[in-house]
């Protein structure tokens, strides 16, 4: 036993001793992305704060040694530099410099992120939580009881996905027999009375605009595939009614496209919804799936706007990624047609010759909200039923790393605008 | 003449004819008088503006129609649509009113509930109730009232309202089997399980034939969360009142199937065979099935009572050797997480099985193969090799020219060189190679159990061309292991010409196989000796410290490991040797936190390792178990 404590002493002694500074490039040297952004993240935890390096080496991070980290970033797969405290300096010296592209954004506090999602367990996947749990970042789930009781206040982002604001249960018309689909259906309904409303479109119009009053005070809000137009829609349908009596019992407002309210909305104003209780679309902001001919993996992709790292930070910190060309994905919403985007919206990237948008964001009181289209980064066409991506395939998928992007933008320090 | 006459008679007729079908057409435009006729055109016309959406239009058009023939149910029907689609739900009730105004005989239910809906609508829930209620005062035993009313509360999703609705029709009318497959709909949709389960069951009470049908409505409705907790108990209570019902005992054991209660399953199941009429054909179904989901003591307990009940039945066959394969794969399992002495007992079990199958049925198709099967886990994993060459030799002798004779000469080539009879595993290999025309799986197996004759004879030479055949074919699934002996061969030359080293070291690898753990120790130890700083001695440290290990010496094991990371950093051995020796900490010896500093020590050292998913899943493991 003598011999393997020996043994155990030099195994352990034959590391190198501990650097100053640590370098965790997101370029293509990076051997897991998304673990990246967990380590931050647990570093933030740490009471560590992060230089975020935008656009040198696909927005690395550049942090302090502490003694448990080496550890951490071996157990999570992160590749990482050591570097000397003059290292470090160069390096910082060259991304503040006038001449690149490139700026220093300091990551302080980690936010405290709410995930909107029903306990039901749905049959598609939700990919934020596939992220957040893959890349090991904590998360709480809130739904409407919880949206419409103030739990919103303690949290810095909020994340909406595969949701339906309209209250027509996703448009998922053709599975109303399946048992997922009547347990929702009967959770809403539920949840509508006990809030009394006799209607769940009434109940997901109040947290819709609970929603919005959390980003006008400050909130920042994420939002994917259906969560992103059908909460404009709700908003914009305050004081109509836009859903089939398939729904709701009772038909439309015949003149509801007349009492639409866009000032309501986030992102999109001037949009028609959709009637037609079969047809798998919300309104016409989306652009659905792409021609046939260009329906191929291969062969549809978007390519994300390059911004001032110094001028415009927070675009830039949105839209960090090793690669500037991403392969495109559909979903209940795919894209978002151009016409319909407002003016002051920031498009952060979209699909070459297609009049649409896939990522965009923009500022509404003290909070933001960024909407990114389409279901699964890494599912080129996600069913219902399809079982959920493994992203330990998935490591270095630029789709979601803008996901990611989006929970640390919330962590970074406000320093004051250029002039 | 008589043409003639035939004329006149047609002539005559002629008009008779012609006049005839006149009375008997039917009301067409022509018909119509003129005012009809321009109601026609004009309720054409609303129902075009309706078709297009222009609804105000055609209800200027509809509402002048049903003034001038209130009693036209299309003009109504078509302007109660219109006034609803627009939401004008206080005309529609008007237009209602006046219906049952002209009180026409048979239609003032469906006009009340109509405007019960109509109120719901429109915002009075008291009203509309109240419309509701006056149809229920004056149903009395009227089912179809109830229906009525029902349906039109299903039509603003008022489900709770429906089900008080139909359960008092039933009261009402005395009949307590209506409305069941409605109510058990209704219960399920509001999440009432167990009253639906009890509508089921009333149901299946009513009719046994009906059992496809509610194992079907329920194979959905039992995925709703909490649904198989509030359903069970109800059945498991009616088949303990009613033992004798048999639609309810098959629902019962079906349904604790599906929750996996395999245990109380095949006591129903049990139960359920003693009646039936292919007798043991539901406990054999009931074994596969639990066999198929590793509940291998359940299935072991029906395999072993479809034997016992049924010894006489075709199913009895199927069972015997259901019952091995069942062990065999328990067996595998278990050796594979706990080791092969932990999985003894079950491959003893295997093996019983299997002779008790060919005692039983000594013709039957499946007696050559499953005689190998037996040889093979004689030699493999009981290792009784004279058992086992018995075993086999029988199986070539009296099935020649099956294949189950074929992969047993196989086996026997294996048998030889495990025994050290190298000549004849090689003589073996060669016939049968030959025998199989030199292609196919097996025969490129054979090829590379003799390339491993060779290389454990020294003959480095044949060995490296023999598995040089076999790389070109990457898609058997030999390929990996032919590599990786070339590999050996191709990187480990010297140092003398006739490489010495590696002869040296084929030696162990062959009492290695044979199970010779000491001699493979002092083998590997010699060659370290002499050739301490050939390119070979990774390789020989790994296999020594693989023999200390399945010889329970797992200090020195430990070691062993421990050192070839340190000595030879750069091995493609020494990620797998650091594992090694972290999971002995590990799993053996159960030395944790040093087990866990190993596992870190991995990660860093060897951070782009295959074993490194392993590493981490084990790592977390303990890190979350507070280690």
């Amino acid at each position: 036993m003598g011999r393997t404590a020996a043994l155990l002493i030099f195994l352990g002694c034959v590391g190198n001793a501990p650097a100053q500074e640590v370098l965790i490039p997101m370029d293509t040297q990076q051997s897991n992305h998304l673990k990246a952004y967990g380590v931050a993240y647990w570093v933030l935890q740490q009471g560590v704060s992060i230089d975020w390096l935008l656009n040198y080496r696909g927005g690395s991070f550049l942090l302090q040694s502490f003694p448990a980290l080496e550890g951490e970033l071996a157990l999570r797969g992160v590749a990482y530099q050591q570097l000397s405290g003059s290292e470090a300096a160069v390096i910082i010296a060259e991304v503040e410099s006038e001449r690149a592209n490139t700026a220093v954004v300091r990551l302080d506090k980690p936010p405290r992120i709410a995930v909107y999602a029903p306990d039901q367990t749905l049959p598609w996947d939700d990919t934020v939580l596939l992220a957040l749990t893959y890349a090991e970042v904590p998360y709480e789930m809130i739904y409407d009881d919880d949206v419409l009781s103030g739990s919103l206040q303690y949290f810095d982002w909020l994340h909406l996905h595969h949701e339906d604001f309209t209250g027509q249960y996703g448009k998922f018309y053709q599975y109303r027999n399946m048992p997922w689909y009547i347990e929702q259906q009967r959770e809403a309904e539920s949840a509508a009375r006990r809030h009394g409303f006799r209607k769940v479109s009434e109940l997901k119009l109040l947290v819709a605009q609970t929603i919005r009053q959390y980003v006008l005070e400050g909130g920042f809000l994420f939002a994917m595939c259906s969560g992103t137009d059908t909460y404009d829609i709700a908003l914009a349908a305050l004081s109509t009614d836009i859903v089939p009596s398939e729904y709701d019992g009772d038909p439309v407002d015949p003149g509801a496209l007349g009492k639409l309210a866009f000032e309501e909305t986030f992102a999109f104003t001037g949009f028609r919804p959709s009637f037609n209780a079969s047809e798998y679309e919300h309104s016409d902001i989306d652009t659905g799936p792409p021609p046939p001919q260009l329906q191929n993996p291969a062969l549809d992709y978007f390519t994300l706007f390059e911004f001032s790292a110094k001028w415009d930070p927070v675009p830039t910190m949105l839209t960090q990624n090793h690669v500037a060309t991403i392969k495109g994905f559909i979903g209940q919403t795919t894209a978002f047609r151009k016409q319909f985007v407002k003016p002051g919206v920031v498009a952060l990237a979209e699909a070459p010759l297609r009049n649409e948008v896939k990522y965009l964001h923009g500022s509404f009181g003290q909070g933001t909200f960024t909407y990114y289209a389409g279901h699964d980064p890494e599912d080129y066409q996600h069913f219902v039923g399809d079982p959920p991506t493994d992203l330990n395939l998935h490591k270095n998928s630029p789709g979601y790393r803008l996901i990611l992007n989006n929970i640390l933008f919330p962590a970074a320090r406000k320093k004051k605008q250029k002039t | 003449m008589r043409c003639l006459l035939l004329l006149t008679t047609i002539l005559m007729a002629l008009p008779a004819a012609a006049q005839r079908p006149r009375s008997v057409l039917p009301l067409t435009r022509e018909t119509l008088s003129p005012a009809d006729s321009a109601r026609a055109t004009r309720f054409a016309l609303a129902q075009s503006f309706l078709n297009a959406a222009q609804i105000e239009r055609a209800i200027v058009i509809l509402e002048d129609l049903i003034a001038e023939k209130p009693n036209d149910h299309a003009y109504y029907e078509a302007l109660k649509e219109a006034y609803e689609s627009v939401k004008q739900y206080e005309n529609a009730i008007g237009l209602v009113n006046e219906r049952l105004d002209l009180n026409r005989p048979g239609t003032a239910p469906l006009l009340m509930v109509e405007r019960a809906r109509l109120r719901y609508l429109n915002g009075d829930e008291a009203g509309a109730l109240d419309s509701w209620d006056a149809v229920l005062v004056s149903a009395g035993d009227q089912e179809r009232l109830y229906r009525l009313v029902y349906e039109s509360m299903m039509q603003v999703r008022l489900i709770d309202r429906a089900i008080i609705v139909l359960e008092r029709g039933r009261a009402s009318t005395k009949r307590p089997e209506l409305f069941q497959t409605e109510l058990a709909y209704l219960h399920g949709l509001v999440g009432a399980h167990d009253l639906a389960m009890a509508e089921y069951l009333a149901l299946l009470k009513a009719n046994a034939r009906q059992i496809n049908y509610v194992r079907s409505r329920l194979s959905q409705a039992l995925q709703q969360e909490g649904a198989m907790e509030a359903s069970l108990p109800i059945v498991r209570t009616h088949v303990a009142q009613q033992p004798s019902n048999r639609s309810f005992r098959e629902l019962y054991a079906w349904m604790l199937t599906e929750n996996g209660d395999y245990e109380a399953a095949l006591a129903e199941y049990r139960t359920l065979s003693q009646e039936e009429a292919q007798a043991g054909h539901i406990l054999f179904d009931f074994a596969t099935q639990a066999a198929d989901l590793g509940a291998f003591d359940v299935a072991a307990g029906a395999f072993d009572e479809v034997l016992t009940r049924h010894p006489e039945t075709p199913v009895a066959a199927e069972a015997q050797l259901g019952l091995a394969g069942m062990h065999r794969r328990q067996a595998d399992r278990l050796s594979a997480s706990l080791g092969e002495e932990e999985a003894r007992p079950h491959y003893e079990s295997a093996l019983a099985a299997y002779r008790r199958f060919l005692d039983a049925y000594p013709t039957h198709a499946e007696s050559p193969e499953t005689l190998r099967r037996i040889g093979e886990l004689q030699h493999t994993v009981l290792h009784r090799y004279e058992d086992a060459e018995l075993t086999l030799l029988e199986v070539v002798q009296r099935y020649t020219n099956t294949r189950a004779a074929l992969q047993a000469r196989f086996d026997l080539g294996r048998l030889a060189i495990d025994r050290n009879r190298l000549e004849e595993g090689r003589i073996i290999f060669e016939r049968l190679e030959a025998s199989l025309g030199h292609s196919g799986a097996l025969a490129e197996r054979a090829r590379f159990e003799r390339a491993l004759i060779q290389f454990y004879q020294g003959d480095l030479e044949t060995a490296g061309a023999l598995v040089t055949t076999l790389n070109q074919n990457a898609s058997t699934d030999i390929a990996n292991d032919a590599i990786a002996l070339r590999v050996l061969l191709l990187e480990n030359p010297g140092p003398d010409s006739a490489n010495a080293a590696v002869q040296h070291f084929a030696a162990a690898k062959l009492l290695y196989r044979q199970r010779q753990l000491e001699a493979t120790i002092d083998a590997a130890e010699q060659l370290l000796s002499y050739w301490g700083q050939h390119p070979i001695a990774d390789d020989a440290r790994f296999l020594r410290g693989q023999a200390l290990l399945d010889a329970g010496r797992l200090p020195e094991a430990l070691l062993a490991f421990g050192e070839l990371a340190l000595i030879h950093p750069e091995s493609p051995l020494a990620d797998r040797s650091l594992f090694n020796y972290a999971t002995i900490l590990d799993i053996r010896m159960q030395q944790v936190s040093e087990a866990r500093a190993a596992y870190a020590d991995f990660l860093l050292r060897y951070p782009s390792s295959l074993l490194v998913p392993e590493v981490r899943a084990r790592l977390r493991a303990l890190r979350e178990a507070g280690v």
